[in-house]
């Protein structure tokens, strides 16, 4: 465990780091604010891919970011296009079935029914960290996506 | 001792204790945002990292293995979100270990509260490092201060090229801080080539 000394450059610019960069109080305050959503009851489907990531080169500009999420019985694709300021969410639930799908962010939510086909599409979605919460007519439990920043 | 302190706080958050989830954001936020920052995003971009990283956490809370293992977990998931938002953004990512040498003489705005030239010559130079050594060295100059093992995690490096990383970019870091406080007396040695 025994680590080097903590040269003095290094004291310095904790200093100077301190002063012009230091964790904003609403950063501190939104993570602690987080653990409210740990009581939530939900099979979880996490992000098992994303164009983002997996593509190497997509830009900015390119076609829209593709976001899959997998969960013990259920898929999530959701193509994320940017609108302006905000993001339009245009999904697709596997197997197919009608449903309530809500994404949820910190500060809000919006509700949509995703068809028999289980299409879904949601307006107005902050360019935020955002989950999908999706309830299908058979289940007991809600699923919820993994938190992803779009 | 710290590590069995995180294993405890983690054990009591999941039990549902705000007060312990509180401490440990406390212990590791200015990690997570070090790593955002040392990536150069912006502070909205930043905070959205930390944002989605803490949720990330939240989400995995019940299902987290060695504890002790939390700081490198919180970096790698920091890492991986901020590689998503650098190429979102459309910046390169392969540029993590070229020196960005920026034009000397151009302090950033956020160095205007910086009363002391010294400080100013500092941060100005910190830009001006490989990305790489711009998170290993954000990440070490955190309080408190982190594991080789979560510096490894934020980087993605082995833990065993730490220590001679660490030294390479202090070093660098050090020589872009002699390049502007010393640049009038190099051109005289130098002698106008």
């Amino acid at each position: 465990m025994a680590e080097p000394v903590f040269e003095p450059l290094l004291r310095e610019l904790r200093d100077v780091v301190d002063k012009v960069d230091p964790i904003p109080d609403h950063v501190l305050a939104a993570a602690k604010a987080a653990f409210i959503w740990h009581t939530i009851d939900a099979e979880l489907a996490e992000l098992v891919n994303d164009s983002m990531v997996a593509g190497g080169a997509v830009r900015a500009t390119d076609a829209a970011r593709l976001l899959t999420f997998e969960g013990p019985e259920i898929e999530v694709e959701v193509e994320v296009a940017e609108t302006g300021t905000t993001r339009r969410l245009t999904g697709q639930l596997v197997p197919a079935g009608s449903a309530r799908v809500t994404v949820r962010w910190a500060s809000g939510d919006v509700t949509v029914d995703a068809d028999e086909f289980g299409r879904f599409t949601a307006v107005g979605v902050p360019a935020a960290s955002v989950r999908i919460e999706v309830r299908r007519p058979a289940d007991a439990r809600p699923i919820v996506t993994s938190w992803v920043s779009i | 001792m710290l590590q069995r302190e995180t294993a405890e706080l983690l054990a009591a958050a999941r039990a549902g204790e705000s007060d312990a989830w509180d401490q440990l954001v406390e212990r590791y936020a200015r990690l997570v945002w070090a790593v955002a920052r040392g990536f150069a995003l912006s502070a909205t971009d930043a905070a959205d990292v930390s944002q989605t990283t803490w949720l990330r956490l939240v989400e995995h809370l019940d299902k987290l293995r060695e504890p002790e293992h939390l700081g490198g977990w919180l970096a790698t998931t920091a890492r991986h979100e901020c590689l998503r938002l650098v190429r979102r953004n459309g910046r390169e990512v392969i540029g993590f270990d070229a020196e960005l040498d920026f034009e000397a003489g151009e302090p950033t705005p956020e160095a205007m509260v910086l009363e002391s030239e010294r400080d100013r010559v500092l941060w100005q130079s910190l830009g001006e490092i490989s990305q790489r050594c711009q998170v290993l060295l954000r990440a070490l100059a955190t309080a408190p201060p982190p594991s080789y093992q979560d510096i490894s995690a934020a980087l993605g490096m082995p833990v065993g090229s730490i220590g001679p990383t660490r030294a390479r970019c202090l070093d660098h870091l050090k020589r872009r801080v002699e390049l502007h406080t010393g640049g009038a007396k190099e051109q005289e040695t130098s002698g106008g080539a």
